[in-house]
């Protein structure tokens, strides 16, 4: 990663020069949606969030700092635009329960969450892939950010602990409880053929 | 079992990144220009507004600083009044 390269593109950006956004868009943009994919589970809302991250960058990129990365800053704009979808959803199905207590309204059919199948799984992976992403909907909100930064997106502990701002000892921690939360919640997904041996 | 467990926590090791659609960057820009547009458009009514509200506040001033006046005015009379009516 070239930092010096990334910190020129966003000072551009801030200058409002558009050449310059549509080279860190071409840089970022496979970290941005990656990230948001993985968190959400789904394309449309992950591409969504991209657009949102994007314009946030636009908007944002004067009051860039300097202080981290400009990619650490980029992911924790990403995590953060990414819980803010799921809060909304979270808002738009509170909603959906009120109006299921009238009867005949369309809210009170039950909603099947889909399978995810992730496009960048390898092939002879990808039943288990299916499987890590339904589990992983299951863990506490920071320990599935740490989770899908270290192992979906492969970041080094200490990257994981400074788009979290996060010391390196509690991301090593929120990952073990999310391994071990893992663990216990997969016992629910084993095939039959291994649960019988 | 153990091993099982382990080969799903790691499915993701090696993965490729997941790329978007190619017209998301097009989407960007025109939610960026829109936005733009809409700032454009927002300014003369904040102007608008700021001078609405500093008018208000103005009248304010005007109208109670002359309500004390009148309140003063209103007080003599009233005292006037009361002298007339006064017994000796």
């Amino acid at each position: 990663m070239d930092i010096a390269l990334h910190r020129k593109l966003l000072e551009d950006i801030s200058k409002g020069k558009e050449t310059a956004l549509a080279e860190l868009y071409g840089i970022f943009k496979g970290m941005v949606y990656n990230t948001a994919l993985s968190y959400l589970q789904d394309q449309h809302a992950a591409e969504e969030v991209t657009q949102d991250v994007f314009v946030k960058i636009y908007q944002g990129a004067s009051s860039f700092e300097g202080k981290s990365a400009p990619s650490t800053w980029i992911y924790r704009i990403t995590i953060n635009k990414a819980k803010d979808y799921l809060d909304y959803q979270k808002r738009q199905k509170r909603f959906g329960f009120v109006s299921s207590l009238f009867p005949g309204d369309e809210a009170a059919k039950p909603i099947d969450l889909p399978v995810f199948d992730h496009p960048g799984a390898i092939l002879e992976n990808k039943e288990n892939a299916r499987i890590l992403f339904q589990v992983i909907d299951l863990l506490p909100e920071q320990q599935k950010t740490a989770f899908i930064l270290s192992y979906v997106e492969d970041l080094a502990r200490q990257e994981v602990a400074d788009v979290m701002e996060l010391s390196l000892k509690a991301v090593e921690s929120l990952l073990q409880r999310a391994k071990n939360n893992l663990r216990k919640k997969l016992e629910d997904f084993r095939p039959q053929s291994r649960r019988n041996k | 079992m153990e091993n099982w467990k382990e080969d799903i926590l790691n499915s993701m090791r090696g993965a490729e990144r997941a790329q978007p659609d190619p017209d998301v960057y097009k989407r960007i820009l025109a939610r960026i220009e829109i936005r733009e547009k809409l700032e454009v458009v927002k300014r003369p009514y904040v102007a608008l507004a700021a001078a609405c509200l500093a008018f208000l506040i103005m009248a304010n001033v005007y109208a109670i600083s002359n309500n004390r006046g009148v309140s003063r005015g209103g007080s003599s009379t009233y005292d006037m009044e009361i002298a007339n009516y006064n017994l000796y």
